[in-house]
């Protein structure tokens, strides 16, 4: 619109028509001078795609089950599990392989729900400084993990993975992870009080070090979906 | 998904969708009150800064609407709104079956000749080594590096010499990526003792012609005779049968120095190659062994006659 501006006529007694103006305007005005009301009503609308897309799924998760052959950690794995959140492998490691032809060629069957079920948090992610960790159980040797962990450089020269030689001096905190079993199965992960109470046994004399390769050796080794295991036949 | 929760997603894109479009219709008619002098009577700064009026420009209104219609046009085919499925009944597992498909049959030619051919025949096919340059540097590489002359941390092998562990004919490494292998070379530091290892050491690295003092040498000589000749042999050659290690070539699987030897002798060791047949199918297994059969390795297999 091709509105010449004028220069604003100060103190002059606004009419009636100035009057319904405002009040016609007033409702605009309302949300641009008010920059908390403008961010609220933002935030309303773009939730929507959040409460469409992210929401129903926290419903279907309590859906899901395991899948056959998926079972909750083993004590030394589980505490395997919390050195790798607690170290922050998930930054630069997903455990999701997609649905990609170029990604199951790589590493293995797609991933889905029903093997993930144990992991909490779950560790799926999307962030790929790493490569994807979700099958990569029994890929390499033990000795090959430990020799990794302690520095990477040593068998990937051109690895910018930091070094976790420390955690070989790290003792498991035993309770921790009796804590974190009875966390599991009040969420649902069928722990056995026996196995619960057998868990300092697994855990004698073992380092955060053996805990994590545990946790690492056995990553996608049982838990690959059935319907999709002879994918590795069929590609090359 | 359930009833509820299908329903709820409809229910949101709707009002998504019935906002923006009412925005859309609305706005290029919409009667905006204009003050006398052509502002909307917004003023800041104590009437410094005065908001004027302007449409929304064509580009803008023009990629809207095309994002608009995009967005309609994908709910209606593809899963989103609501449990609806799409009117192509579009999956993501099928989708990755079309293209492993798609994949396959551009590979078909390529599978075949790996079938039909023999592997160290494979070994001039350009294709199928790279397909196995590939195949390696995913799943070998790691230990065995990059230039497949491997790693001294966690003993993988060199394999671009002509030293075998587990023999270097054709069966022999397609069983060993097939199956996997261990290796173990006990601890003998307790049976032993200190002085005698490294009197072993200074024998084994005199066995290659590494430095090393005579008078322990000769010390080392007995108690290799009668402690490790077992498995590698009188004259110290290894044995294939067992993965003993030649100790007489210059291939050192955790290094030459005199520590890694002596360490190796006290407190052993445990190499292990994965088994690689729940990962790679035949095919590949017999291209990997192609691709490292050729690098000027293939002196063993090709004396046993293999093709």
């Amino acid at each position: 619109m091709d509105t010449v501006i004028q220069q604003p006529q100060r103190n002059q007694r606004p009419g009636i028509e100035d009057f319904y103006m405002k009040f016609r305007y007033s409702y605009f005005e309302v949300i641009e001078k008010r920059l908390w009301l403008l961010g609220i009503l933002i935030a309303i609308f773009v939730s929507f795609g959040g409460l469409a897309e992210i929401v129903p799924l926290f419903a279907a998760a309590h859906g899901v089950k395991a899948a056959e052959g998926v079972k909750p950690y083993t004590p030394l794995r589980l505490a395997g599990f919390e050195t790798y959140v607690k170290s922050g492998c998930y930054t630069c490691h997903s455990q999701m392989i997609r649905h990609l032809g170029y990604e199951t060629q790589r590493y293995g069957a797609a991933s889905s729900a029903e093997e993930s079920v144990f992991d909490r948090p779950m560790q799926w992610g999307s962030k790929r400084t790493g490569p994807d960790l979700a099958r990569i159980g029994g890929k390499y040797s033990d000795i090959w993990q430990l020799e990794h962990l302690k520095n990477p450089r040593n068998l990937v020269p051109e690895s910018n993975m930091p070094n976790y030689d420390w955690l070989i001096d790290m003792p498991i905190n035993v309770a921790n992870v009796q804590g974190a079993m009875r966390a599991h199965q009040k969420l649902g992960a069928p722990y056995t009080e026996e196995e619960i109470a057998k868990a300092p046994q697994a855990l004698e004399g073992k380092s955060q070090m053996d805990a994590l390769i545990a946790y690492l050796q056995g990553l996608g080794v049982d838990n690959v979906p059935v319907e999709r295991r002879p994918q590795k036949e069929s590609q090359l | 998904m359930s009833n509820f929760w299908s329903g709820w997603v409809m229910a949101l894109v709707v009002i998504n969708y019935g906002v923006i479009l009412l925005l859309f219709l609305w706005a290029p008619t919409a009667d905006i009150p204009v003050e006398k002098d052509g502002t909307t009577g917004h003023s800041w700064a104590n009437g410094t800064i005065r908001e004027g009026l302007a449409r929304l420009p064509k580009w803008w209104l023009v990629i809207s609407t095309a994002g608009f219609i995009a967005a309609f046009i994908y709910l209606v085919r593809y899963p989103g709104f609501g449990s609806n499925a799409g009117t192509l009944d579009w999956t993501s597992n099928e989708q990755l079956d079309g293209e492993v498909a798609v994949h396959n049959q551009s590979m078909a030619a390529l599978r075949n000749e790996i079938e039909q051919g023999s592997v160290l025949a494979l070994g001039y096919n350009k294709e199928s080594m790279q397909l196995g340059e590939r195949l390696f540097e995913d799943n070998c590489a790691a230990c065995h590096s990059y230039d497949a002359k491997g790693n001294h941390f966690v003993g993988a092998p060199n394999l671009t010499d002509n030293t075998w562990l587990y023999g270097g004919k054709v069966a022999d490494i397609i069983n060993s990526i097939t199956n996997g292998r261990n290796g173990t070379m006990p601890a003998w530091q307790d049976a032993l003792g200190a002085e005698k290892v490294s009197q072993v050491a200074q024998y084994v690295r005199s066995l290659s012609g590494l430095p090393s003092e005579s008078a322990l040498v000769a010390a080392g000589k007995e108690v290799f005779s009668t402690t490790c000749a077992a498995c590698h042999g009188a004259d110290g050659k290894g044995n294939h049968m067992l993965g003993a290690a030649d100790l007489t070539d210059h291939d050192w699987l955790y290094g030459d120095s005199l520590e890694a030897v002596t360490a190796t002798i006290a407190h052993g060791r445990s190499g292990h190659m994965p088994a690689w047949k729940t990962r790679l199918n035949d095919s590949q297994i017999k291209v990997l062994a192609a691709w490292v059969l050729n690098h000027g390795n293939s002196e063993e297999a090709v004396a046993a006659g293999d093709k």
